[in-house]
């Protein structure tokens, strides 16, 4: 299994485990070490007034992520109209929080540091959206979650946060660590059960309509 | 290997995969393709299962889903056992044990068979009109007994071994049914490149068409055709092909679930695949294509083994080449059954016609059957059938010119096909609030306008010719895409349709001594329906409940249309004046598997455990379920009992010191230049002129003006608070906060954020709490003056950046640290290690409850339930009476909020302190009373107190407060005990220890 | 399952949804100037209408605005969507238009 981080600029701040924690047949889970989080709140004029801090950019659309390259793989997530969150390496955490106190000076916002609330999980791999669909009614198709789109949502009875860092059928799952066990019990439950990737019913090798695609006519 | 009924060289089972299996223990073969009912009729099986009410001996009638009679046990081993299955849709597999049900001591002797010669008492309503009296004797005796005698199979006693799975999809066009009509929908849609899903229930898609063996379509066969279009759709990637996948409940907004089957067919499913998966699907458009079902005639013992339904025949001829009989009688009244007939007489069958219509009113069915030399019998009604367990003849009388019945014939025959017509099966369409017409040229039921994206296409929309199917099937998957109709599959060979309606067959016999079954797994005749309708029940959903008719699990799929005219024909109404029932979901029986999911066990709920919770559970500590929180409980040493744990813990904690987790509190930071305003305006109390690294304990109501939760407001900035909520609470008060922040004072520059996960919270309390955490706390000091109780502030504990609140739930000295939750477990156990030489004590909830209600603390949720003010707990000094306005003012002064008669929060002593009081316990005046007795409230809150040496108790009792001395009655599980009511605070009353 | 437009999302299952009640009911500037009947009006009487309401709803486990629908109360079908704070849409005038 790839080291997906290392093909992912957008997540580079969080260290990846060499190995995943659960491999299932298209669909690997990989539970990140915590990285530096904020929940940034602040009135969308303001941010566009503001653009940039600390190396994060605010001018994205809701829902979407931004990352900014040669920033250590400082990420933002506009998760509401108002509302970001912001990611930094934790090595980087002190820096990045005074960049963030002079940055946002006087500006009306709420800064709260979260990176003890929540674990983050990346599930990726060709069947990675259907071990996602056994718990979540989120459309995730490209044309809809296009990489880098972000949204809080459900899984099974977890809110969580989806964000698509890559092309590739990638996604990572932040929830609040007292559910991460339970979300983290269902995946693995789940994954010898999920539908393989981009296969019908027929290619499952479940299926046995091999008999009837003989062109033998009944009489 | 003997199947004596298979015919060689015919149907799409394969050959070369013979297989055994056993059904009431005989072992049978098979092959790879066969269902239980294909199987069991080529080993000249009809008579499978003894009926539900009269337990009379019945057969297969279908081909397909709508079964009604052959309900069968399936045992596919290691305790995967099912009963009810329907013997026409299980995929028989290698070693599958098939038992039939409903008998007693077996098929063939069963005892229960009596009630089919007491039938005259069984007659409609029966239970209703003999079971009514004593009262008492329906549960002890009657319901016992009918449960035994009725019913179906026996409910698997062991765990499911099997797994399910659920499964999430969003389509832009959902087609169910893969018939004639599906696959060219699906084709027609896929062309697209737009995201299709189509399902059949059956295990390859074809439909009708798979034991259609004359037709052609552009040029191929049927089966040609279909094998085609199959390959077609598996190599578009945007389709996704559900063989063995019932569309079974149509919601709101196009949200459609589907079952899918995945290892049934199986006989050793490879590993880790689940049994079944539940298909929620979300679909832009929706083509229905679900085909229609065929009706039986209504004639005296139309329900003997043998009798089947004509294109069921034909069905098993085909598909499975198998002959349900070497002699066969077809029955009709209309065309489609003489193909049946036709391909019987390809075949090498013996097959003869009966035909309620006239010659004359008969399409080119007629000449076709006669070209081939079948023997018809036109303007002739069935009036009988002979034979018990299998049927042996038919009895065929002519109808006269006069419409009287002649002298009937007995055409010996060991298998009867029978077709009443056709009724489309519009349960989804229906299921989509979609209204049904009635349509007099087709007798049948139609969809009307569609209400939701959808539309219905081919026999489900009363279309039932091949070609007409085809057409209407590219016209809506081209329409579902938005795309011009493309050219519809040509076929040739038109189909026979049409048919002559008809309720019950006609005949001359006495019509209460006739058997004629319209609801074969109700046990429903035509008797049954007159005679409700002759006892005043007009109404269609009246005669169903009344008489059960169409009420069993196939929901009356062959049934309906034959009970709904013959309501209609007794009441002499036009049959729309009757109305139809409601179809419901699901279409077909749904395993509880499905729908459960991965929702089992310890997946059901999310299980929340605390940073601490590994520590607490090494140290053995007991749990509860606070929400979904595990929270540690009590911690019992040696061989302690729960009371003896918490009684020590409770002791430590008044004398010494206590250690305990907090984290599960709610959370939530609230920052922004109006903090102060907004939340003065969300509690009670007067927060506005708090000073910064001061806490409150703040109550906060609906606008209904009752505590909707309490907690802590600290103030740790001019513009910044840290508020905790309850446990539970913590989501709610969040979205009431957005609420009013978002809807009404959207003018208020305030900001919120949920930390209940940020933060590990470990509560000291005690009167050595100060002596315990010194040593660890830097940046803050301690001392009474500089940090009095209830205040808050930022420093390091064990090296770790914390917020340390002086506070206390205990009404001891106490404080709460909160670090960050990854920090949580080290410093817990750094504080564990230091309070050692302090006697220091773990405690759990059980103790945190008992020492907060011996200092009368509410607990918002057990001593409130959603209608306490805060005057009704004694709160009233909580309320700012300053402030102008604040969430639930107003409502404060509601009449029945300052009304005499309240209940108000007081505490309880039994006399002589000599029991524990249950809570939840009524507490009256005059145990004596004529019940009802007036109730005067209950017990909130009851515990053994250690520190006291009682029990204590607190309770909601009318005008309380006014009563403190009085001895009021409170129940208990032998009676009545007495308690004396008093001020609900029980130690340190003028609260000096806090500020230890 | 309903499926509702977030004016700020988009269409989302209604699992991510809570309800609110009826929109449009703003309250009062100084609620002690009521009397019990205005009071007992504002908190607890409701139109409860066969037809189309308008409606709060709060995207609760989405980005957690407040927001108003007009759903018909009789079919299900959810008409149109928008921010809390704006006028009811006039459907009839959109209709002309």
């Amino acid at each position: 299994m790839a080291d997906n981080a290392s093909t992912s600029p957008a997540t580079s701040s969080r260290p990846t485990p060499a190995t995943p924690s659960l491999i299932g047949d298209g669909a690997s889970v990989t539970r990140f070490a915590p990285c530096a989080t904020w929940v940034l709140r602040i009135a969308p004029d303001t941010a566009s007034d503001v653009a940039s801090v600390a190396g994060f950019e605010l001018k994205g659309k809701l829902n979407t992520t931004t990352a900014s390259a040669g920033t250590n793989g400082r990420e933002a997530y506009r998760i509401g109209p108002d509302e970001w969150w912001l990611m930094a390496a934790t090595d980087d955490k002190a820096d990045v929080a005074r960049a963030l106190g002079t940055g946002l000076g006087n500006r009306v916002h709420s800064l709260v540091d979260v990176s003890d609330r929540q674990v983050t999980f990346r599930i990726d791999g060709p069947a990675s959206r259907n071990l996602l669909a056994t718990g979540m009614p989120l459309d995730l198709h490209d044309s809809v979650f296009p990489a880098g789109s972000c949204t809080r949502t459900l899984f099974a009875k977890a809110e969580i946060v989806i964000a698509r860092p890559a092309v590739a059928p990638s996604f990572d799952i932040t929830v609040n660590r007292s559910f991460a066990d339970y979300l983290f019990g269902l995946w693995k439950d789940a994954i010898p059960m999920i539908r393989p990737p981009g296969q019908t019913s027929h290619r499952d090798g479940t299926a046995t309509l091999g008999h009837s695609l003989r062109s033998a006519s009944s009489s | 290997m003997s199947q004596p009924y298979r015919l060689a060289g015919r149907g799409r089972i394969d050959v070369s995969q013979p297989l055994t299996f056993s059904f009431n223990g005989r072992r049978l073969t098979a092959f790879k393709g066969d269902t239980a009912a294909s199987a069991l009729l080529a080993n000249g099986i009809h008579f499978c299962g003894r009926s539900f009410k009269y337990h009379r001996p019945r057969g297969i009638l279908t081909a397909g889903s709508e079964e009604p009679n052959a309900l069968l046990d399936v045992d596919r081993g290691n305790g995967r056992r099912d009963p009810n299955n329907r013997a026409t849709v299980v995929e028989v597999t290698d070693g599958m044990t098939l038992r039939s049900q409903n008998h007693y001591p077996s098929l063939e002797t069963d005892v229960g068979a009596l009630n089919d010669r007491l039938s005259p008492m069984f007659a409609a309503g029966f239970y209703y009109k003999t079971f009514m009296w004593p009262k008492a004797a329906w549960t002890r005796l009657y319901e016992p007994i009918i449960r035994r005698a009725a019913g179906l199979g026996s409910a698997p006693d062991r765990p499911d071994p099997d797994r399910y799975v659920h499964h999430n999809a969003t389509c832009d066009v959902l087609i169910v049914g893969l018939g004639p009509t599906g696959l060219a929908a699906a084709r027609a849609a896929a062309k697209s490149g737009k995201r299709v899903i189509a399902c059949d229930e059956q295990a390859e898609p074809g439909g009708a068409l798979l034991h259609d063996a004359t037709s052609t379509i552009d040029g191929l066969s049927a089966s040609q055709w279909v094998a085609e279009a199959i390959a077609e759709l598996d190599t578009n990637e945007n389709v996704i092909l559900l063989p063995r996948t019932t569309a079974f409940g149509y919601f709101n907004h196009n949200h459609i679930a589907l079952a899918e089957r995945v290892t049934d067919h199986l006989a050793n499913p490879p590993s880790g695949l689940p049994r079944e998966r539940l298909w929620q699907v979300r679909a832009g458009e929706v083509v229905i294509a679900a085909g229609s079902h065929e009706r039986p005639l209504v004639f005296a013992d139309n329900d003997r083994p043998g009798i089947l339904l004509a294109d069921a025949i034909r069905t098993y001829l085909n598909r499975y080449g198998v002959a349900p009989g070497d002699r066969t009688v077809i029955a009709t009244s209309g065309a489609s059954a003489y193909q049946t007939a036709l391909d019987l007489n390809a075949a090498g069958r013996e097959v003869r016609v009966v035909d309620l219509r006239l010659a004359e009113d008969c399409g080119a069915e007629l000449e076709a059957a006669k070209t081939a030399g079948i023997e018809v019998f036109n303007a002739h009604t069935v009036v009988g059938a002979s034979g018990k367990k299998r049927v042996d003849g038919l009895l065929a009388a002519p109808i006269k010119p006069d419409g009287s019945v002649g002298e009937p014939i007995t055409l010996s025959c060991d298998c009867v096909g029978m077709s009443g017509g056709w009724t489309p099966a519009v349960h989804l369409f229906s299921q989509s609030r979609g209204k049904l017409t009635y349509d007099t040229q087709r007798d049948a039921f139609l969809p009307g306008a569609s209400v939701q994206q959808e539309q219905s296409a081919g026999a489900c929309n009363g279309a039932f010719a091949l070609d007409a199917c085809l057409r209407e099937g590219a016209r809506a998957g081209a329409e579902a895409v938005g795309r011009a109709t493309d050219a519809p599959p040509l076929a040739t060979a038109p189909t026979f349709t049409g048919f002559q309606p008809v309720r019950v067959m006609p005949s001359s016999a006495d019509p209460a001594k006739t058997r004629a079954f319209i609801d074969f797994q109700n046990d429903v005749t035509a008797k049954d329906i007159k005679l409700a309708v002759r006892e005043g029940f007009e109404s269609i959903e009246h005669v169903k409940r009344y008489t059960t008719t169409g009420m069993a699990t196939d929901q009356g799929k062959t049934s309906n249309m034959n009970a709904l005219g013959l309501v209609a024909g007794t009441l002499s109404r036009e049959l729309p004046k009757v109305g139809t029932t409601t179809f419901r979901l699901p279409y077909t029986p749904v395993t509880f598997g499905a729908l459960a999911g991965q929702n089992r066990g310890d997946l059901f709920d999310p299980i929340r455990k605390t940073p601490v919770h590994a520590w607490a559970l090494q140290r053995g500590a007991k749990f509860e379920d606070v929400g979904n929180w595990k929270r540690a409980w009590f911690f019992p040493e040696g061989r302690e009992t729960m009371d003896e744990a918490v009684a020590r813990e409770c002791l430590a904690v008044r004398e010494r010191v206590g250690l305990f987790d907090a984290s599960t509190l709610g959370k939530i930071e609230v920052v922004g230049p109006d903090a102060a305003e907004f939340l003065n305006r969300v509690y009670t109390n007067g927060l506005k002129a708090m000073p910064v690294g001061r806490c409150r304990y703040g109550l906060m109501l609906g606008e209904d003006g009752y505590i909707m939760d309490d907690g802590v407001v600290a103030r740790l900035a001019d513009d910044r608070f840290h508020i905790t909520t309850t446990t539970g609470g913590a989501p709610r008060v969040l979205a009431h906060m957005e609420d009013y922040l978002q809807t009404e004072w959207s003018d208020l520059d305030v900001f919120l954020t949920s930390t209940t996960e940020q933060w590990a919270v470990i509560a000291v309390q005690g009167p050595r709490a100060r002596d315990v955490i010194a040593p660890f706390v830097t940046g803050a000091d301690l001392s009474n003056g500089a940090m009095p109780h209830m205040s808050v502030r930022t420093c390091d504990v064990c090296g770790v950046e914390a917020r340390l609140m002086r506070m206390s739930f205990t009404g001891e000295l106490g404080y709460e640290i909160n670090v960050p939750a990854s920090r949580g477990l080290e410093v817990w156990e750094m504080i564990w290690a230091a309070g050692e030489p302090h006697g220091m004590c773990v405690y759990g909830t059980e103790t945190m409850h008992v020492l907060r209600a011996e200092r009368g603390f509410i607990i918002v949720g057990q001593d409130t339930d959603g209608t306490m003010s805060p005057d009704d707990v004694g709160l009233d000094g909580l309320v700012s009476k300053k402030k102008a306005d604040f969430i639930g003012k107003r409502s404060l002064a509601r009449p029945d909020l300052v009304a005499d008669g309240r209940k108000q929060l007081v505490g309880l002593r039994t006399a002589g302190d000599a029991i524990r009081l249950d809570e939840g316990a009524q507490i009256v005046d005059e145990p004596d009373h004529p019940k009802p007795v007036p109730m005067l409230g209950h017990v909130t809150s009851s515990y053994q107190s250690a520190a006291l040496g009682h029990p204590i108790a607190l309770g909601v009792v009318k005008d309380g407060r006014a009563r403190l001395g009085d001895t009021v009655h409170v129940t208990t599980a032998e009676g009545f005990t007495t308690a004396e009511i008093v001020a609900p605070i029980f130690i340190d009353a003028e609260g000096v220890r806090v500020h230890g | 399952m309903l499926m509702i437009t977030c004016p700020y999302c988009g269409p989302r299952s209604e699992l991510e949804f809570h309800c609110g009640g009826e929109a449009h009911i703003a309250r009062p500037q100084d609620p002690s100037a009521l009397d019990h009947r205005a009071w007992a009006e504002h908190l607890f009487y409701r139109q409860n209408t066969r037809g189309v309401v308008a409606e709060r709803w709060h995207h609760r486990h989405g980005c957690q605005r407040w927001f108003n629908a007009l759903r018909d109360t009789a079919s299900d079908r959810i008409l149109e969507t928008y921010p809390a704070g704006e006028p009811r849409p006039d459907l009839a005038r959109e209709a002309k238009r």
